[in-house]
């Protein structure tokens, strides 16, 4: 039988660290640069309903004051 | 180098939190009772809490790969997208969920969601929906109007991951990996969050 154990872990990330990762899904997901995707998302051009971009955008706000 | 501590017993009432490392702490004990909550019922996957570097305290809860969130996959085959942002707010500096996003779907692509709960405390400028709401991926024959049903924004309160949990277990066949003590650890976490949220309407 599967047991209740788990572990969590915490980690420290930076800001470049989740830039290498949303310009990694942008490229693959929308075919655009994670700066095409962050200039675009800024200036609401993107359709932030759509599963991609809502998942992307999860990480610019992490890079966005 | 990440960190890794077995969760003592559910516990999670942090109130004011005047320094990073009490705000730290916090952090961890929620982290450890969504850690809980997830894996004595439907996903073994690990759960992560990762702070920010470079922001006023702030990190997110998720199941992780390169450091940022993935779907997870459940027991019964199907992915659960888990993400919880969260950070410090008003003077008394409580830790406050900023966002959160609980996707259902069928595999490990985002296009294939069924169901998601989502919330942000403080969206973009503009923004004109309910801030905690559902979006349903299906059609209705008896919703005629033009904007397609999946976009509607639905209004929710808040939804817990406790409630989405036992949603899947009631009714999408997840079987639960521990279901000897799964409902109890269910009900405390939800009476811990009833508990904090009945704090912070005491407190103003």
């Amino acid at each position: 039988m599967a047991t209740a154990e788990h572990e969590v872990t915490y980690e420290r990330v930076t800001p470049e660290e989740i830039m290498v990762q949303l310009d990694r899904l942008a490229r693959d997901r929308l075919g655009m640069s994670g700066e095409e995707f962050l200039a675009q998302w800024r200036a609401r051009a993107l359709d932030a309903f759509s599963p991609a971009v809502s998942r992307i955008a999860v990480l610019a706000r992490l890079l966005t004051d | 180098m990440p960190s890794r501590r077995r969760s003592p017993a559910l516990q999670y009432s942090p109130g004011s939190l005047p320094t990073d490392a009490s705000a730290r702490r916090a952090a961890q004990e929620f982290a450890d009772l969504v850690g809980r909550v997830v894996n004595t019922t439907v996903s073994q996957c690990p759960i992560s809490f990762h702070q920010v570097e470079g922001r006023e305290f702030e990190g997110y809860v998720s199941h992780a790969e390169h450091k940022v969130p993935v779907p997870m996959p459940l027991e019964n085959g199907r992915y659960l997208y888990l993400y919880q942002r969260l950070g410090l707010r008003r003077p008394e500096r409580y830790l406050t969920t900023l966002e959160y996003k609980y996707q259902y779907q069928e595999a490990e692509d985002d296009e294939s969601w069924v169901f998601r709960y989502e919330y942000q405390r403080e969206p973009e400028e503009g923004y004109r929906y309910p801030l905690a709401h559902l979006h349903v991926n299906g059609a209705l024959e008896t919703y005629t109007a033009d904007k397609p049903f999946p976009r509607l924004h639905l209004p929710t309160d808040r939804v817990t991951i406790e409630s989405v949990v036992q949603h899947l277990v009631d009714e999408h066949e997840v079987a639960c990996i521990s279901p000897q003590n799964s409902q109890e650890v269910l009900r405390r976490s939800g009476e811990a969050f009833a508990e904090i949220q009945r704090r912070r309407l005491l407190d103003g």
